[in-house]
């Protein structure tokens, strides 16, 4: 008995087998016991018929006092079975309804799949007897009712779950829903109990598009960047070649040639470093850094270093930012790491001195923030259109946050493109005369170093009247 | 569907319901595999289509040789006989757009002498239209769904549209290349076909809305867009 129990409380098929028997082996052991309770009932009977017998001079007193004491211990016996049956019948009863068993498979199955956030339903027999709203809306199944299984009706799916009823291993298949003919879905299909002829299959549906999107991005990436890099090599080329046949003997233009060779490699140098720093700020993203940069020192030292790129376009850059005060003296601290930072700083001011016309003025400021404050609203601009690029999780502020920003009053960039301007090889308008030295990638990394750094870059700009970038980073706690 | 007292009625009923929706399945992969397939001059694939069409036919004459039983056997009335009825006529309609993704399918050789790819966009962007199109009705037929019938009927205009601006298209683009005729003729039969799949789909329609309803749809005719075909100099397709 013990063993039909086991079975029972594991194994939900048994009680299906059982339940298409009609009695249950349960059943049939209730009724034994309640049989061996009655024949100890008329066994007791007949000996207390006895001791009348004898009390009223029917038998000796000897067999008397006997039939006495065996009644005592029959009576006994039968109130022990009483006991023990009551015992074992208390739990048993739970166990023993196939029914409530069954409902309670039926229960565990729906609310596994509504627990799924993928598309998933379970198919029985010929029906569909479970599903979550997102295979609803996949296959249009209406929810009050048990739909037929045929309501999937792509052939492979339906194909793949008869497959999985005959050979019972799970199979898998990639539609297009006709309903979403831009969609792909890879289907899971899975028997969920094997023991029975027609075991309960569950489909689990996964989205393609991701997949897809990564693989379109990988392939974009890889033609940007060959474009890119092929660009500078032809006019390379293309110079070495004139020099070795036309002007061959055209000594006086050769330096001309070479300074435009050099040019053109020192753009492939800065192309390949920013693509190669790109690449290993990807390799450490899972590194969170947790040194401590005060900006008060990293700032000044960067722009130092900016300093004669702008007076070569006679660019002014106005500086703001907190005083080296006692007061001050922790309150520009960050955790990050200097080189990410520093590239960052370079990045962003090195765009704003490019996108500006000679003789133009950009402004560079930083500040702390009050936990409460949405960081990229330190310094809003009225009527200009913004983009966040990276934000930070929420609710991790409990330091505040530093801002740096930078502004420019260069053409500006249009609502349009504020999203896209992460991204790697975006250029905003090759035909408005952008500077020829970019790459097309200092945002990209900006941005990564930014979502690196658990911090955020945002964007805002106006055509015409410039574009004004900040980046905010998490504050140092105010004890380290 | 309601619950007859000889529940195999019931039963038969429900997988006749059933093996149209699986018809239809198998018609609603055949259309996009066969747009795809031609597209990307993908012979092995069409070839696929092509077999997976006997398939379509052999389940035909199977709902066709058990709707006459039920017909004879059961004598269904009202409802049950509409219910039968419109299995017959969707598994027909079901049928022909299977014929006409053949005839898709089997152009896919002939596309490889196109040489301007992007106009070939077309019979992707139309074939997905239509799949979608008779996806819907299906889900209508499947959940007995009258009004997504009625506005799968009404969305035809829009392929219509889109067959003849695409007809101009593919006529402008043989008028600039004559060596591109051959190549041309055949994607204009191909949009022709799927033309004609989105016309099977609202017939299909029809047959839902009369199923559920009782009553025809086709009384307050639908405006047909042919004759704009023909002021565009496209007529005899």
């Amino acid at each position: 008995m013990g063993n039909n129990r086991i079975l029972l409380t594991h194994c939900p098929c048994e009680i299906s087998a059982h339940e298409r028997d009609g009695s249950s082996g349960l059943t049939s052991i209730g009724t034994q016991q309640l049989r061996q309770r009655d024949i100890w009932g008329l066994i007791s009977g007949f000996i207390v018929l006895l001791i009348a017998l004898c009390l009223f001079g029917g038998l000796g007193w000897g067999a008397a006092s006997l039939a006495a004491v065996l009644g005592a211990a029959c009576l006994l016996a039968y109130a022990r079975t009483v006991d023990a049956e009551r015992d074992r019948a208390a739990p048993l009863q739970h166990t023993v309804d196939p029914i409530d068993r069954h409902a309670s498979i039926q229960k565990a199955q729906r609310d596994l799949v509504l627990a799924l956030s993928q598309p998933a339903l379970i198919v029985k027999d010929n029906q569909i007897t479970a599903f979550n709203s997102s295979a609803g809306a996949l296959f249009s199944l209406n929810i009050d009712t048990v739909p037929p299984v045929a309501s999937l009706r792509h052939p492979r799916l339906l194909g793949g779950i008869s497959d999985v009823r005959q050979r019972g291993e799970s199979s898998a298949c990639e539609i297009v829903p006709a309903r979403h003919p831009g969609q792909s879905w890879s289907a899971h299909i899975t028997a969920l109990t094997d023991h029975q002829a027609q075991p309960d299959i569950l489909i689990v549906l996964t989205d393609l598009a991701p997949v897809r999107r990564a693989e379109r991005a990988r392939a974009d990436f890889l033609a940007n960047a060959s474009h890119e890099l092929r660009t500078p090599l032809t006019s390379i080329s293309g110079f070495v070649e004139t020099m070795q046949g036309v002007a061959k003997d055209d000594k006086d233009a050769w330096p001309r040639f070479i300074d435009i060779i050099a040019e053109q490699a020192s753009h492939m140098r800065g192309l390949i470093s920013d693509l190669l720093s790109l690449s290993r700020i990807e390799l450490g993203s899972h590194e969170v850094p947790d040194t401590i940069i005060d900006l008060r020192q990293t700032l000044p030292e960067c722009l130092e270093a900016m300093g004669h790129l702008a007076k070569r376009q006679k660019i002014k850059v106005s500086v703001q930012w907190p005083e080296n005060t006692e007061e001050a003296a922790n309150s520009m601290a960050v955790i990050g790491a200097e080189s990410e930072i520093k590239q960052v700083v370079q990045n962003l001011v090195g765009n704003a001195i490019k996108y500006s016309p000679e003789g133009g003025e950009i402004s560079v400021s930083a500040g702390r923030l009050d936990p409460e404050q949405p960081p990229f609203m330190a310094r809003s601009w009225e009527g200009a259109s913004r983009a966040v690029l990276v934000s930070s999780p929420a609710g991790d502020e409990k330091d505040g946050t530093i801002w740096f920003s930078v502004r420019d009053r260069g053409v500006g960039i249009s609502p349009e493109h504020l999203p896209r301007l992460g991204e790697r090889f975006f250029r905003v308008d090759d035909s408005r005369g952008g500077p020829v030295e970019g790459t097309g990638l200092g945002l990209a990394i900006v941005k990564h170093i930014m979502a690196h750094h658990h911090g955020g870059l945002a964007v805002e700009s106006r055509l015409g009247e410039g574009a004004l970038f900040t980046v905010w980073f998490k504050a140092a706690p105010p004890d380290r | 569907m309601n619950d007859h007292i000889v529940t195999a009625f019931t039963d038969e009923l429900e997988s006749l319901s059933a093996d149209i929706l699986r018809m239809g399945g198998m018609v609603e992969a055949m259309i996009m595999d066969a747009c795809t397939a031609t597209v990307a001059v993908d012979r092995a694939r069409a070839e696929q289509i092509v077999k997976s069409d006997d398939d379509v036919d052999a389940l035909e004459a199977d709902i066709e040789r058990r709707i006459t039983e039920i017909l004879a056997r059961r004598q269904p009335m009202a409802r049950d006989l509409r219910e039968v009825l419109a299995a017959l006529k969707i598994s027909n309609e079901l049928e022909r757009i299977g014929d006409l993704s053949k005839s898709i399918a089997k152009r896919a050789s002939v596309m490889e002498t196109v040489r301007t790819r992007s106009v070939l966009k077309g019979v992707t962007r139309m074939g997905g239209l239509v799949a979608a199109q008779l996806a819907s009705v299906l889900d209508a037929y499947g959940n007995r769904d009258d009004v997504l019938a009625l506005q799968v009927w009404e969305d035809d205009e829009d392929i219509d549209h889109y067959y003849n601006s695409y007809f101009r298209e593919v006529l402008s683009y043989m008028i600039e290349d004559p060596s591109t005729i051959s190549a041309g003729a055949h994607i204009l039969f191909m949009a022709k076909n799927l033309e004609r799949i989105g016309d099977h789909a609202t017939n299909i329609a029809e047959l839902v809305y009369f199923c559920v309803k009782g009553d025809y749809l086709n009384q307050h005719a639908r405006p047909k867009l042919d004759s704009l075909n023909v002021q565009a100099g496209g007529d005899g397709v």
